[in-house]
């Protein structure tokens, strides 16, 4: 067995996927070439720690935490029965968002134009304009003059 | 409690069932999400998340498959969603880390894998298999942790991942060679690297 042919059996070794003549083949291998000796010794410490990986403890206080965070979930995502947290409702919301900041400006813009009518009629010199017009002051002095004429 | 008690007491919202599936599922969903994604903390969120799922969407569970293959689906894709984010946001940070390098600021290093190990060795090995697996692809990704640390049977793996049997024995394979090809690579050059006396002692 070559060098190359040695690597590519690591795997198959290790899992004992290997009729008996490969393995003693591969031992021997083994046995004369340090460097694929040690590359071997090596992947297979690499792999074990898969096994020990099998055996790792998870936190015991976890269990009350994740029950204490599914029930505040719960509560938070039903508003009022309505699932408010629903990503796919998130386009929704953002198109109400929008729709109500335009009616916002909408409204503010007709207020604005009714305040700056009700500041122009308030400019107006009426004295200028019934000069202008010659109409008569009915509620001044005006009136008794005309009246008397 | 059997798998159809224990979703007719989900879907009637019982407290008791609940508990049932949090204590006896959860440290399961745990260790699964963590093969994936190599961190404790993430997924301990990840199996919150999945119990939530759970919750949620016991109503549309079938009864085609096993509850336990039908939480395992969950788990995996929740996880694979997970690093598919991750990357992405890795993506962005590096970029967001080359400005801010032009403008003379210094990045932060990304942490390591949560597991304490006491073994320097074992440490470094455990961070070698984490990214030699990580770089796999995701069906063989999936296919290999379900197989060897979950010790799933090959047709369990097939429902989870709903493929047939042969498309498992493919994915193993496939996903064994890679696996042994990129450490073959990485102990290559690292014993090139390494003097030949530290090379012994290892």
């Amino acid at each position: 067995m070559n060098c190359e042919k040695f690597k590519n059996s690591i795997f198959a070794w290790s899992e004992n996927d290997f009729s008996s003549f490969t393995t003693e083949e591969f031992e021997a291998h083994a046995s004369e070439c340090v460097q694929c000796s040690l590359l071997k010794e090596e992947i297979v410490k690499t792999m074990a720690i898969i096994e020990q990986d099998k055996h790792m403890e998870t936190d015991p206080y976890a269990v009350p935490r994740i029950l204490q965070k599914i029930e505040n979930r719960q509560e938070a995502k039903n508003w009022w029965g309505f699932p408010v947290n629903k990503p796919a409702l998130r386009p929704v919301y953002l198109g109400i968002g929008i729709l109500v900041a335009i009616l916002l400006g909408v409204v503010m813009g007709f207020e604005e134009s009714g305040i700056n009518k009700a500041r122009i009629a308030n400019n107006i010199d009426i004295e200028s304009v019934r000069s202008e017009l010659n109409v008569p002051d009915i509620m001044g002095d005006d009136v008794t003059e005309f009246s008397n004429q | 409690m059997t798998d159809k008690e224990l979703i007719t007491g989900i879907i009637n919202r019982d407290n008791v069932a609940t508990q049932f599936l949090v204590v006896n599922y959860h440290p399961k969903v745990i260790k699964t999400a963590y093969y994936f994604v190599h961190d404790m903390n993430d997924a301990e969120d990840l199996a919150q998340d999945v119990c939530v799922e759970i919750l949620e969407s016991a109503r549309h569970f079938k009864g085609m498959s096993s509850l336990n293959t039908w939480i395992y689906r969950i788990t995996v894709n929740k996880s694979l969603n997970f690093i598919r984010k991750n990357k992405r946001k890795q993506l962005f940070s590096q970029i967001e880390n080359v400005f801010r390098k032009q403008d003379g600021y210094h990045a932060i290093e990304p942490q390591e894998p949560s597991f304490a190990d006491t073994n320097t060795d074992n440490a470094e090995r455990r961070k070698i298999l984490e990214r030699s697996i990580n770089t796999l692809p995701e069906n063989q990704r999936t296919a290999f942790v379900l197989n060897k640390y979950e010790d799933l049977s090959y047709k369990e793996i097939a429902e989870v991942m709903n493929v047939s049997l042969a498309s498992v024995e493919q994915l193993l394979h496939r996903a064994k060679m890679n696996l042994q090809k990129k450490l073959i690579v990485h102990y290559s050059e690292y014993s090139k690297n390494k003097p030949n006396h530290e090379l012994r002692k290892v």
